[in-house]
């Protein structure tokens, strides 16, 4: 009992919990990309660009944003910062960051979507860090949406 | 009127007012940056954060329409954003754009 507390519990917050978190969190992310999968085969054929067309005709226009803040996770930005030594692709944070883009995009999407709008034209979007300590990001889409009248 | 794009669709611009803008800091409460920090454990969205920007971003987009309506502007064009964060748990939301009169088109 004293061996497991000396050695067994240390060793089981320092090593257990983090896996015990990244397996949590790797179900949380298979969930969500299957979700963003399902959400997107359903807007495959809303017009959207990321120029701005002038000769649209008598529209309705409005400004539609929506943003996502993403973290990353405690196990995952520890592998990073081993990642960064050697170089390469972190492709664990672009995983991340790909999922929170999407989301971010989707909200947008089906916000105009259920505005009655019929597409979206100059479509941007920007990351920024806004975690303080905790590693996370913001996502932010924006784009103006076009109504037919 | 709000759009991203340096003109309106379907609009003309009639009369250009000048350069208009609002910011906002805020941040959550304790207990949401707790929240925040136990999700990122795991990863995953952490949704307290998602509402403090799209509500700080909404206030100042609120105060842009508002400086823009001093000018007797009704519509802004060519809005931007930016994101900072100034302190743990709090972030800067800047919105500015053109403010311009602008008709329908004929």
């Amino acid at each position: 009992m004293e061996i497991f507390l000396a050695i067994g519990l240390p060793l089981l917050l320092t090593i257990g919990l983090p896996i015990l978190f990244s397996v949590i969190g790797e179900i949380i992310e298979r969930r969500h990309e299957a979700d963003l999968a399902r959400r997107e085969s359903a807007i495959v054929d809303f017009p959207v660009r990321s120029t701005s067309p002038t000769d649209l005709g008598r529209v309705d226009v409005e400004l539609l944003s929506s943003s996502v803040v993403i973290g990353t996770g405690y196990l995952k930005q520890l592998f990073a910062s081993f990642r960064t030594m050697v170089g390469g692709e972190i492709v664990s944070l672009t995983r991340v960051l790909d999922r929170g883009r999407r989301e971010a995009y989707l909200r947008v999407v089906e916000d105009a979507r259920q505005r009655g709008g019929t597409g979206l034209i100059n479509i941007r979007f920007e990351t920024s860090d806004v975690g303080g300590q905790k590693p996370s990001s913001e996502i932010l889409c924006y784009a103006t949406m076009i109504r037919e009248l | 009127m709000i759009v991203n794009t340096e003109t309106i669709p379907g609009h003309d611009i009639v009369e250009t007012k000048g350069l208009v803008s609002g910011n906002t800091i805020r941040a959550k409460h304790l207990g949401r940056d707790i929240g925040a920090g136990l999700k990122n454990l795991v990863g995953g969205e952490l949704t307290g954060y998602t509402e403090l920007l799209n509500e700080s971003r909404a206030e100042a987009m609120q105060r842009m329409v508002g400086a823009a309506q001093g000018m007797n502007a009704n519509a802004i064009v060519n809005v931007r954003f930016t994101t900072s964060a100034i302190a743990g748990g709090a972030a800067e939301l800047y919105a500015y754009g053109t403010a311009v009169v602008a008709t329908p088109s004929a």
